[in-house]
């Protein structure tokens, strides 16, 4: 079984008194908690928290206020940003390092995009050793969700399509893996959670066929070929490629 | 879409090498973004990428079905 270690999830610097234990969720929604607490904030500082952490570098605070008012004036967008900088309580106030020109996360703060990202690197680097300490359907579970999947601001859709890339990837390397260690039932979940987020790519598809071939099961092979083949027929009136179909014709 | 409305489509583009058409281009639009997306649709022929932008800048419509080659599917938004 191939186990994982994801750490990496905080933010560089030092961790600061006031800022341990603060957590932000980005995959599947946002969320800020401090202990595992929830902490309600209003939409305007869960804009800006959530706009830094994608960053996940010092910004300027024109910048930052330009992005995330983009339908005002640059005096209207600083208006606002100084707003909801004041507005702040004092848990998100904590998240936050401010100066009189940049914006950036404060140390210690954890981000749940960020272990993931570290996850999907070690996944994609043959060489960087995966150490126990978390399952294989962790990391499946950390790889299966968006990153906030209802939010419609441009810089959140760019951060959202980059990291769909990157998760479908590693989740198509980590079925291979789990296929080369015959732990064929999680291979399995690996390959379909990236098929589910993408139906008609045909990479995911490859690798779920080389998973029940592997382990012998030549009929539920066929039968993914079979329900791939279907699909890609009705949405498109496509044929799959000559490779994927190779699989499955060398085992008949 | 009146002035006060924004609009939204997102174009996601691969390739599938070794297909008889290997562009793929998912589409997923809305005129109400806080509502969300309608669905995600997928071509592999260009004309009808060009013609579902086209009808979603001409009319603004909320679902623009394009019949000959596809369906809005209910995923990935």
């Amino acid at each position: 079984m191939t186990s994982i270690d994801v750490r990496g999830g905080r933010s560089p610097q030092a961790t600061t008194r006031g800022s341990v234990g603060l957590r932000i969720r980005l995959l599947g929604g946002f969320s800020l908690s401090d202990e595992h607490v929830d902490i309600t904030i209003s939409e305007a500082p869960q804009r800006l928290l959530a706009f830094l952490a994608l960053r996940r570098r010092p910004v300027r605070r024109t910048f930052a206020a330009g992005v995330l008012w983009p339908d005002v004036s640059q005096e209207h967008a600083n208006s606002s940003l100084r707003s909801t900088l004041t507005r702040l309580d004092e848990a998100a106030r904590s998240a936050l390092t401010v100066t009189p020109s940049q914006l950036a996360m404060s140390g210690g703060i954890a981000v749940d995009l960020w272990e993931s990202e570290e996850l999907a690197r070690k996944l994609a680097s043959p060489h960087d050793a995966l150490t126990i300490g978390r399952s294989s359907s962790a990391a499946i579970d950390a790889l299966c969700l968006d990153v906030l999947p209802d939010w419609y601001e441009d810089w959140a859709i760019v951060a959202a399509e980059a990291w769909r890339q990157r998760r479908l990837h590693a989740l198509e390397t980590l079925a291979d893996d789990l296929r080369g260690n015959r732990s064929f039932g999680e291979a399995a979940s690996a390959a379909q959670a990236a098929i589910d987020a993408d139906p008609l790519r045909e990479s995911p598809r490859a690798a779920l066929v080389r998973v029940h071939l592997a382990e012998g099961n030549v009929s539920d092979a066929i039968r993914e070929f079979a329900q791939y083949r279907k699909l890609l027929l009705r949405e498109l009136g496509l044929e799959p490629t000559a490779r994927i179909q190779a699989l499955v014709n060398e085992r008949r | 879409m009146n002035q006060q409305q924004t609009g939204l489509m997102v174009l996601r583009v691969w390739t599938e090498e070794g297909s008889a058409a290997p562009l793929r281009v998912d589409i997923r639009q809305t005129t109400d973004p806080p509502s969300g997306f309608h669905g995600t649709m997928t071509f592999s022929d260009i004309d009808l990428v060009v013609d579902t932008v086209r009808t979603f800048l001409e009319t603004g419509a909320s679902a623009v079905a394009v019949e000959r080659n596809g369906s809005w599917l209910p995923r990935g938004s």
